[in-house]
């Protein structure tokens, strides 16, 4: 159920969104790539580029920030101009706060990050913020709504040997999209972010083998999420355990691994 | 509601679930921000690089207008001069390659999207090994998708094109009628019950040039007609009829056997009935082919494939008799042939498993009998890792030839690496390879893949002259945005002896593509081809189509290109192929390629299929350029599947159904989707 909330709560987010793509010619940009993840030494500079596309008709204005971020429980993403608590913004440089782009043209888009000699080992996390510059109207009856349309690249630099700590807590078995699942409780006890992956496989209560994907969804330094292993067969993606399940295998993140072999139930 | 928002919601709605997905999945985030919200306060100074004093790196676009009003349509014509000096006991002086390429894509409401491509060159110098001059020009009329009532649909062409097959010939596992290449018309009609219909005539011939395709006749006519249909579910019905008249054969086995080789020109009349039934994950099809050549009496070819798929695993397997001088117009099928195969492929997360076996032998007791065995097995070993390998094992009546594979992949800090062993050997050669690869992460916009080989052949192949040489080879392949007007892009092999005799090969096909104006742009390459003396051991299927006549490539060949481009599209930009006005789109490229090592990656050294059409939903083409890429610069966001017209692709190279790669296109977006062909096994 909570997955399904958040799921509804990301698409209701995404989906204003999209109206003002779908109603306003003042906003439809195209961005590549839509994520960075660099490393950086202290003392350096990490430089970088990204597309910035103009889809609609005629010329438009962008403006472009960055900002701070966090994940939300759903894995939303909620920006803040202000500047946070250890933010490394101040390390960032951003080639212009605005952008003008002709009808169809794509501008390169510089930015830098500016690592400082006495930067300890970590990650630098912030986003870059493209928004129209002209409000758009999505309509839908008689409300109309002014929104700006935004798009959010999230950047990662992990600083010198920073690298993510995971630890495993208990097995618990989640409902997902009305069916149960097992799921970890994971804790990032390091520096950097990090993303699971791994072949995990096992047996239910019928005998039945299945296969086990993490997603590969981050989990930010000091972060506990709980990841839920999606089961899938040859025959089906999504198909109904009969619990206790057994789960084994190997769960890895970056170039680390642990061994599972647990009991859901 | 008005009208504009009225057609916006339902897309909002579909592009929603999308949403959920790519939130989930991708890390790029969007949101929305009620003006005023404190979004709009910039609490924070951002600094910016050189104080903000850059100049902006700002391309004008795919697109070389603003015209927003109307369906798709989109004009390109490419200026082409071009210096070709080409080496060799009897190659001709100094050429030029120059011509006019000109294509048109326009989409129609009611009768469907036409395309239209053109080539005339200037110059006819005569290439060492080419058995006739150039073709002066080439031209096609693509018409696809046209709909009428119930649910039919035609595709129409003429002009250089490709006979029409039905779809139950084309999807064959075994045993392929080629489409031809012809200067002639073609139609194709579907209707309810999976009703086809095709026919098609013209004069067969053959493509060439470099940079200008053009189209030569060889004399003579062909002419097909063909339907099938589903007369109730499991069953599918088809048949097709080719004829050929005072034809050249276009392609020749490699030690050629067939009756009427040596013949100038031939004539030929072939029947062909199939009957395909499928269940689930079962499907079994019987075909039977029947036809003459020249008079010389009826051959008769009869072939059963069935497949059967449980779990992670698929099951083939299929017998044949197939009598010798078997032609399909003026192309050869594999003829003289009887016996069976079995082949079990395995997928899992971590394993991908694949075991054949043939046994082919001679119907008429001239040719040979023989086994073919291969195994393929790779085992991902973590999410950064994983090995296989490879066997082939040939064996006939007097020889043996086996070769084996091994390799290591390895995800690394700097990109995708692997590590692979070859070992191939026959009667007359040892051929022995340590290959090393890697695909490099790059900055946006770039791309790179390196190649390094030594190789150690030991050979009595080549007029019996003992060969012993140790060669290595380096092959780059890479490009990318210099800014965003300048681009280079292109694919440099080169290979020498290190030790003992053997002629170097150079190749290189090295493009630099600089956006002038709007509408305009220019393109330099440079082309090289430099042959060694060296072949490579490759043991194949006895089953693999009849490899075309070897068309003696110059000792060396290399010419510098020089293209003016003149582009523009109208309405498309705004009404993304395969969507409506205003809603989401991204962009769809990538290659076409020969995929020799099969790892399902694009390596640096292996070509790109130059010239083939990558077709999008069955209705938008593109033809690939001379590296084998394509590129749909606006699709509308949500499902696509791309397909691949397989003729232009050289034999043995086939792609297993049309090509038919499925892939989902995100708003803003950029998906590359490299689709490898692999050799006939």
């Amino acid at each position: 159920m909570i997955v399904r909330r958040m799921a509804l709560g990301v698409s209701l987010l995404l989906a204003s969104w999209h109206a003002a793509v779908a109603s306003a010619a003042g906003f439809a940009a195209l961005v590549s790539p839509p994520r960075f993840e660099l490393t950086g030494r202290s003392g350096t500079v990490v430089r970088q580029v990204f597309e910035l596309t103009n889809r609609s008709a005629g010329p438009a204005k962008f403006r472009v920030h960055t900002a701070d971020f966090t994940l939300g429980a759903d894995y939303g993403v909620a920006f803040q101009d202000e500047l946070q608590p250890a933010s490394c913004r101040p390390w960032v440089a951003i080639e212009r706060p605005e952008v003008a782009l002709p009808g169809g043209g794509t501008i390169r888009y510089r930015f830098e990050v500016q690592v400082p000699k006495d930067a300890p080992a970590g990650e630098c996390r912030f986003g870059i913020l493209i928004e129209g510059e002209e409000p758009a109207v999505a309509q839908s009856g008689a409300l109309r709504l002014p929104i700006v349309g935004r798009i959010g690249i999230i950047v990662y630099v992990i600083v010198g040997d920073a690298k993510p700590q995971i630890e495993v807590f208990g097995p618990q078995v989640v409902t997902l999209n009305g069916r149960k699942v097992p799921a970890l409780r994971v804790h990032n006890a390091g520096k950097a972010h990090a993303r699971l992956s791994g072949f995990l496989s096992g047996t239910d209560a019928k005998g039945i083998k299945y296969d086990f994907n993490p997603p590969d969804l981050p989990i930010l330094p000091g972060e506990v999420r709980k990841v839920i292993l999606r089961p899938a067969t040859s025959e089906s993606d999504h198909p109904t355990l009969t619990f206790p399940v057994m789960v084994q295998g190997t769960l890895e993140w970056g170039n680390q691994r642990t061994e599972l072999d647990e009991r859901f139930e | 509601m008005t009208p504009e928002a009225r057609r916006a919601w339902p897309g909002v709605a579909w592009l929603c679930g999308l949403s959920v997905i790519a939130a989930l999945s991708a890390p790029s985030q969007a949101q929305t921000a009620p003006q005023g919200s404190p979004a709009q306060a910039s609490a924070y100074q951002d600094r910016y690089i050189a104080g903000g004093t850059l100049s902006p790196d700002i391309s004008t676009g795919d697109y070389g207008t603003t015209e927003t009003s109307g369906l798709a349509r989109s004009i390109r014509t490419d200026s082409v001069g071009s210096v070709l000096d080409q080496e060799g006991p009897h190659s001709p002086p100094r050429t030029h390659e120059n011509g006019l390429l000109a294509g048109a894509q326009w989409d129609t409401v009611s009768y469907g999207a036409w395309s239209a491509d053109a080539a005339a060159r200037t110059g006819g110098a005569r290439r060492p090994g080419v058995g006739h001059d150039y073709g002066a020009a080439s031209f096609s009329l693509h018409e696809r998708g046209m709909p009428f009532d119930e649910g039919w649909q035609a595709d129409n062409a003429l002009g250089d094109i490709n006979a029409p097959l039905i779809n139950l010939a084309r999807l064959q596992p075994r045993f392929l009628l080629a489409q031809g290449p012809m200067e002639g018309v073609e139609t194709e009609w579907r209707g309810p019950s999976t009703l086809q219909l095709v026919a098609g005539a013209g004069k067969p011939g053959i493509y060439d040039g470099i940079k200008v395709p053009t189209f030569q006749t060889l004399g003579g006519s062909t002419a097909t007609l063909g339907a099938q249909w589903a007369p109730a579910s499991p069953w599918a019905l088809g048949g097709e009829f080719a004829a050929a008249r005072d034809v050249s054969l276009y392609y020749q086995p490699l030690g050629a056997t067939f009756a009427t080789a040596a013949t100038a020109h031939i004539s030929s009349t072939t029947g062909f009935l199939t009957a395909a039934w499928q269940d689930g994950a079962s499907r079994a099809q019987i075909n039977v082919i029947d036809g003459t050549v020249d008079g010389n009496g009826n051959s008769l070819g009869v072939w059963v494939d069935a497949s059967h798929t449980q779990g992670a695993m698929t099951q083939s397997f299929g017998a044949f008799r197939i009598d010798p001088n078997l032609a399909w117009g003026n192309q050869l099928i594999s003829s003289d042939v009887q016996g069976g195969y079995y082949r079990v492929d395995y997928r899992s997360r971590r394993w991908l498993a694949d075991f054949g076996v043939d046994q082919v032998r001679s119907v008429s007791g001239n040719g040979s009998n023989t086994t073919f065995v291969n195994g393929d097995a790779r085992y991902q070993l973590s999410r950064d890792t994983g090995l296989g390998g490879v066997v082939y094992v040939r064996r006939n009546d007097s020889t043996s030839a086996w070769s084996a594979e091994a390799y290591l992949d390895n995800a690394n800090s700097s990109g995708i690496g692997r590590g692979q062993l070859d070992y191939a050997t026959d009667r007359e050669t040892r051929d022995a390879t340590f290959t090393l690869q890697q695909t490099w992460d790059m900055r946006t916009g770039t791309r790179l893949s390196t190649t390094a080989a030594v190789e150690r052949i030991r050979s009595t192949a080549i007029m019996n002259v003992e060969q012993d040489s140790t060669i290595v080879r380096l092959a780059v392949y890479g490009g990318g945005d210099l800014t965003a007007r300048l681009a280079l892009d292109g694919s440099v092999q080169w290979a020498t002896a290190l030790q003992g005799r053997a002629a170097p090969s150079r190749s290189a096909d090295v493009s630099l593509t600089w956006q002038v104006a709007r509408a305009w742009s220019v393109l330099a390459s440079y082309y090289e081809n430099r042959v060694g003396s060296w072949t490579p051991l490759v043991v194949t299927s006895p089953l693999a189509p009849p490899t075309a006549a070897a068309v003696i490539a110059a000792a060396g060949e290399r010419g510098v290109f020089l293209t003016v481009r003149y582009q523009v599209a109208r309405g498309a930009h705004f009404v993304p192929l395969g969507g409506v006005p205003g809603s989401g789109s991204g962009r769809l490229s990538g290659v076409v390629y020969l995929d020799a090592n099969e790892n399902g990656r694009y390596d640096a050294g292996e070509p790109g299929a130059a010239n083939v059409t990558v077709i999008l939903d069955g209705r938008f083409s593109v033809r690939s350029d001379p590296n084998g890429r394509f590129d749909f610069p606006a699709v509308a966001a949500g499902h696509h599947v791309l397909t691949v017209q397989t003729d232009n692709l050289p034999l043995p190279w086939t792609l297993t159904n049309s090509g038919r790669t499925a892939v989902d296109v995100a708003t803003r977006d950029r998906t590359e989707i490299n689709i490898g062909a692999l050799r006939m096994k």
